[in-house]
């Protein structure tokens, strides 16, 4: 067989695979264990986004040798997408960091992992409140918890903050000022359920594509599923809906309230629903998450202006689009099922667009039955497993209690045995702020003068790094710590690096997006001095601790992150003894005791090494089994509501209701002008991951998409002369790139807007994005700016003067 | 008719597993484009890509 037909029967046994495996319930053909070929076989979810697909690992020789869907996983049902298919691939570039690396007169050299520890204390030794940690959706829960508590409950600092800032804290204070508690109600399970399906802003098909196949392979068993997408592109996901309404950037606000008007204006509202189990709200100023009360016919009011033919003048969707959509809101016999992710929640009103969808549902009753839900989805593995549950936000603690709140500190102090009173009462920083400090000298307010980042890449991924990322690397004194897997951007531009370990070369739990807690075990050594990331947290404490470092002891004057095995204590901050004992299994543990103030109950950890996953709460039933929650706040399912149907348990305002909020439409901080003519989308695409460090090292995905470009419409292309893989320029007030164009591509932006993906770690777009945030949750917004697009000279030159 | 440029697998209800070569990544995204034209078929999941650097053709089922 030569090398072609290899490969075609390589892909013909992936297809079958993948077809057969979502058809057949039965036993998987990756049975974990040890196969006839040697492989060894074991479960883990996908190192990528935050569908939580669970994969089989096929290990053979110390390597992984073969991934496959996992059969028994109720989120993908054995199938992957092309990036799960070689997840795998992702541990094997050619570049893995593999030492401490030290930057000395500009160049790194390697140093020992001791000299590495020993740097990184002493800079938390000298400046506590300086020294922060930019975190990650990535991490596992047990690293963001050890990170947190070392945050939180040994420097007492808070100053920590992870990069799902920038991807999902809109639908967290969405979620709050809502219904008091984070995350959705719902499950994938509505997906299986929805007569309708509407995606806010939300391309499935690239960015969670087994899920968009779990909805489209409905239809091929015969079933009805009507699909609309509300958009400011058309995707791959539009070909498969049946309407594609295309909105004026910012203007999605007023087309939730143009469907609230109608639905009352109609009476198709749900009454019942309303009168029951909501209270009305309005935002202040300066807007906060409570807000002011309102009653009905105040929201009545306030929604009148917002007719179909308002709405039309603001967003550009015709009138009767919306009326289509309220429509379907104002009939109780269809199940509807909305989606979004970051359209709707990487916006400066992410937390009011957030609030308005929430409130459609809420108003028209399809709520809290299967297929009727308002559903965000997250892009990283454990946004919301590490993030929003273990609470690594600036202001957050685990189990979704906050540092504000005394009586939080103090439960956070009880179960970590801390001296009562250690822990700090006001928030750190939020990621912007973080990064803005330490891009400032000291004198001007830069007080933040280290920050360790692991398991992200913000050189790349931070909005307007021009002003947030690259000052701060001519700047006496900041220092900047990286711990990652590949040279990215960010460790480039580092003082030192650390390797660390990835997926299954540790151990690992993780929390998708339907609030399921996933687990794995250890599968493969991580190459040369590649440590676990949680393993550098400790030891850095336990360093701390020898230094004298007060934070580092609980009030017994033990380490914080004491283990005892058979009353001795196991000296885990030492790597040779890290896995004498299981050190994820300790910290879940820990951190399980915070989960039940917000009736987030989590299994013990065992239930999780047997399990593909269980969606919080996870109740322990009379016989001693753990039950999960498909969907909350719903008495048939949630055990935690009692009172009536649908009942919100952590309600704001204490009556066991939710709020339906009203949001004005405001315009958006930059618009196109004169000089910036085009709006400026980022984004993902499907052959990559976030900034593109583990796939770009898969040899598949990279040649599959190689580059970043510009997606152009025809109509604009045309009048400026751009011909299509021309290379342009694209500028805004901040930064500008040089990528070549794509008219018609994959997607069809409308005349007057740009797309550019931000995977290309040669094409930094976030030297152009913008870093107006929104004023709750602190999200930036990285779906519009104003930008334009310049003609290069034929001799590689911008047209002198030309803006196109 | 068959289409040459196809290999197709055994069918398992309602899916049809399918081998195809393309020169490049642009007939590829065409490929499937012409795929998802044909009545009856509802979608098409990437499951492998391949590239070959003996021969200029890609693989995608």
């Amino acid at each position: 067989m030569d090398r072609r037909d290899f490969l075609k029967a390589s892909a013909m046994a992936a297809a079958t695979a993948a077809a057969t495996r979502t058809l057949d319930e039965g036993e998987s053909h990756a049975a974990e264990g040890q196969g006839k070929d040697e492989i060894r076989w074991d479960k883990a979810p996908c190192r990528f986004c935050g569908t939580g697909c669970h994969v089989q690992v096929g290990v053979k020789g110390g390597r992984v040798v073969a991934i496959a869907g996992d059969q028994k996983a109720e989120v993908n049902k054995g199938l992957l997408c092309v990036k799960g298919y070689h997840v795998g691939l992702a541990l094997y570039g050619g570049d893995r960091l593999t030492k401490p690396m030290l930057k000395k007169d500009g160049v790194f050299k390697p140093i020992s992992w001791d000299e590495a520890v020993d740097i990184i204390a002493k800079r938390a030794l000298t400046n506590p409140s300086g020294f922060a940690i930019y975190g990650s959706g990535q991490w596992t829960i047990p690293e963001g918890y050890a990170a947190n508590k070392l945050i939180k409950g040994g420097l007492a600092s808070n100053q920590i903050d992870p990069n799902a800032r920038l991807c999902m804290s809109s639908a967290v204070t969405g979620f709050l000022s809502t219904y008091g508690v984070d995350e959705p109600a719902g499950c994938y399970d509505d997906l299986d359920r929805c007569d309708v399906l509407i995606l806010w802003g939300n391309n499935p098909a690239e960015m969670h594509p087994v899920l968009f196949s779990r909805i489209v392979d409905r239809r091929s068993r015969g079933e009805q599923v009507l699909m609309i997408d509300i958009n400011t592109r058309k995707t791959r996901t539009t070909p498969f809906c049946q309407h594609s309404l295309t909105f004026r950037p910012q203007s999605d606000l007023a087309i939730a309230l143009g469907i609230m008007h109608l639905l009352i204006a109609a009476g198709s509202y749900d009454k019942t629903f309303v009168e029951k189990f909501c209270n009305f709200r309005k935002r202040t100023d300066p807007p906060t998450l409570d807000g002011q009360a309102m009653n009905f016919e105040e929201f009545k009011q306030a929604i009148a202006e917002y007719t179909p033919q308002k709405v039309e003048e603001i967003s550009g969707v015709p009138a009767e689009k919306i009326r289509l959509l309220a429509d379907l809101f104002g009939r109780r016999d269809l199940k509807i099922t909305s989606l979004w992710c970051m359209g709707m929640n990487q916006h400066t009103r992410g937390t009011a667009i957030n609030d308005l969808v929430h409130g459609v549902h809420l108003l028209s009753g399809h709520f809290g039955k299967p297929g009727d839900a308002p559903t965000s989805l997250t892009g990283q593995p454990s946004a919301c497993g590490t993030v929003r549950e273990v609470g690594t936000l600036a202001h957050g603690l685990p189990g979704g209690l906050v540092v504000a709140d005394e009586k939080h500190r103090k439960i956070s102090e009880e179960i970590w045995n801390l001296p009562p009173g250690r822990m700090n009462g006001k928030p750190g920083y939020h990621a912007v702020e973080m990064w803005r400090r330490f891009s400032k000298p000291k004198e001007e307010g830069g007080d933040i003068d280290t920050i360790w980042v692991q398991v992200t890449n913000p050189g790349q991924s931070l909005p307007n790094t021009n002003e947030l990322f690259y000052p701060s690397r001519k700047i006496p004194g900041k220092f900047l710590i990286v711990s990652d897997v590949y040279p990215t951007e960010t460790a480039r531009h580092a003082d030192l690096i650390l390797p660390s370990a990835m997926w299954v070369e540790k151990n690992g739990m993780v929390g998708n997006s339907e609030r399921r807690t996933q687990q794995w075990f250890k599968m493969v050594n991580p190459p040369g001095d590649a440590r676990d990331d949680c393993w550098q947290l400790i030891a850095v404490a336990h360093r701390l601790f020898e230094l004298g470092h007060p934070g580092m002891k609980d009030k017994d004057g033990e380490f914080i992150f004491s283990i005892k095995k058979d009353g001795k204590e196991v000296p885990i901050w030492d790597f040779k003894h890290y896995y004498d004992v299981n050190v994820d299994q300790h910290l879940f543990e820990e951190y399980r005791r915070f989960t039940r103030y917000k009736h987030k109950d989590l299994a013990p950890y065992e239930e999780y090494t047997r399990a593909r996953g269980l969606r919080w709460p996870v109740v322990e039933q009379p016989d001693g089994s753990w039950r999960e929650t498909r969907f909350r706040f719903a008495r048939f399912d949630d055990p935690y509501a009692t009172k009536d149907d649908i009942q919100f348990y952590h309600s704001v305002t204490k009556d066991d209701r939710a709020l339906i909020w009203f949001h004005p439409y405001d315009p958006p901080p930059e618009s196109p002008d004169k000089d910036f003519p085009f709006w400026l989308c980022t984004g993902r695409v499907i052959e990559h991951w976030h900034t593109g460090s583990m796939t770009m090292r898969v040899p598949q995905l990279r040649a599959a998409m190689p580059q970043a470009y510009v997606e152009m419409n025809r109509e604009d292309a045309r009048r400026l002369g751009i011909q299509n893989g021309e290379v342009v320029v694209v500028e805004s007030r901040r930064g500008r790139v040089e990528l070549p164009a794509w008219i018609d591509g994959r997607g069809q932006p409308p005349p007057g807007s740009i797309f550019v993906p931000f995977f290309d770690e040669t094409i930094l777009i976030n030297k152009v994005t913008l870093d107006a945030h929104d004023p709750l949750s602190k999200q930036p917004d990285y779906k519009k700016c104003a930008a334009r697009v310049l003609r290069k000279a034929s001799k590689g030159k911008v047209a002198e003067g030309k803006t196109l | 008719m068959r289409d040459a440029r196809f290999s197709l697998g055994e069918l398992f209800e309602t899916k049809l597993p399918v081998v195809a070569e393309t020169k490049d990544p642009e007939e590829g995204e065409a490929l499937v484009t012409f795929l998802l034209s044909i009545t009856g078929i509802v979608f098409v999941d990437v499951a492998y890509v391949s590239f070959s650097e003996e021969i200029p053709h890609r693989m995608e089922a």
